[in-house]
């Protein structure tokens, strides 16, 4: 029995991916990335437009992770509560904001490390940013339990190696990544929404 | 060390209702939902959610509060700290049973 309620809670952490609007979200996101990284590659060394690119990096990074949340709450708002209903989740609490900030710097401590060591590391930063990028998405897939996550996070795996063996330069090859893995998600977030919003037809005022 | 019947007994009745056992365990995975969640996940019909929900909140298990988010009316439902722990501490319950029942003939 114990077991029926563990799946009555994964079940309603899974509510929050329900309507693919946070696929959509994360899809658009390394899309504007692959973006910035297919202009890195694109544009002569030293041009004003790829210093200002470069400024703005963080700037154009952390702007869009804030618009982002914010239309998935707008959009949830609009569409998904008046349909299925609100749910809103636990905040993380300060030991687990300080264990993801240790893992981000250890990751990051890990790749310094790699680039300083091994030459070849360069040509392998696709495959290292499939591992981050598949890994976060393992995580939220053993979470919440989603095929589909589990899919697109054995995809990020592929994807990084595969592009790191076909040799691209750097920024290209990043390009490739988050444009491709972007496109994936944006269509599989765009799909379970189509089904979501055939599936659960608007209620009337009465029925609320 | 042998099987303590007195247990069983203590049981929340409360939480052991399963209609009321599936609201608070759903209020146990979050921080609040609202009435309509609720009943999609329940499938219990209107007036049976807001009695099961009305007992839960007279003995301090559940928070209500009507809001809006927008312009959509919302009644939010939120478990309170003692609501968190008692179900806990029916899980604790519920899993003493089970382990203590395991080699019982059928």
């Amino acid at each position: 029995m114990n077991n029926d309620l563990d799946n009555v809670i994964q079940r309603t952490r899974k509510y929050w991916f329900v309507d693919g609007i946070v696929e959509i979200s994360v899809g658009s996101l390394f899309l504007i990335l692959a973006l910035y990284f297919y202009l890195q590659s694109r544009l002569p060394a030293g041009s004003l437009l790829l210093i200002g690119l470069q400024v703005g990096f963080v700037l154009l990074l952390f702007g869009g992770i804030f618009l982002s949340r914010y239309l998935v709450n707008k959009l949830k708002t609009r569409l998904t509560i008046p349909r299925t209903g609100y749910v809103s989740y636990k905040r993380a609490s300060r030991k687990q904001r300080l264990v993801s900030i240790g893992v981000v710097f250890l990751i990051a401590g890990f790749n310094a490390v790699l680039f300083l060591i091994t030459p070849i590391s360069v040509a392998w930063i696709p495959a290292i940013s499939g591992l981050i990028v598949g890994s976060l998405w393992l995580v939220s897939a053993i979470r919440v339990g989603l095929l589909r996550f589990y899919l697109q996070s054995i995809l990020a795996y592929m994807l990084g190696v595969i592009l790191s063996l076909l040799s691209f330069e750097i920024y290209l090859g990043l390009a490739l990544f988050y444009g491709i893995l972007g496109c994936v998600l944006v269509l599989s977030g765009g799909w379970t929404l189509a089904v979501y919003l055939r599936q659960h037809p608007a209620l009337d005022q009465n029925q609320l | 060390m042998g099987f303590n019947p007195q247990k069983v007994i203590d049981v929340d009745r409360l939480i052991h209702e399963p209609a009321r056992l599936l609201i608070v365990t759903i209020l146990s995975a979050v921080e609040s939902a609202d009435f309509l969640y609720l009943q999609r996940e329940t499938r219990l019909t209107k007036g049976n959610l807001s009695s099961h929900l009305s007992k839960l909140e007279a003995a301090g298990y559940v928070d209500i509060t009507k809001t809006y988010r927008g312009k959509i009316p919302l009644t939010v439902c939120k478990l309170t700290e003692s609501g968190q722990k008692s179900f806990i501490n029916y899980r604790e319950q519920l899993k003493y049973i089970v382990d203590n029942t395991k080699g019982a003939p059928r």
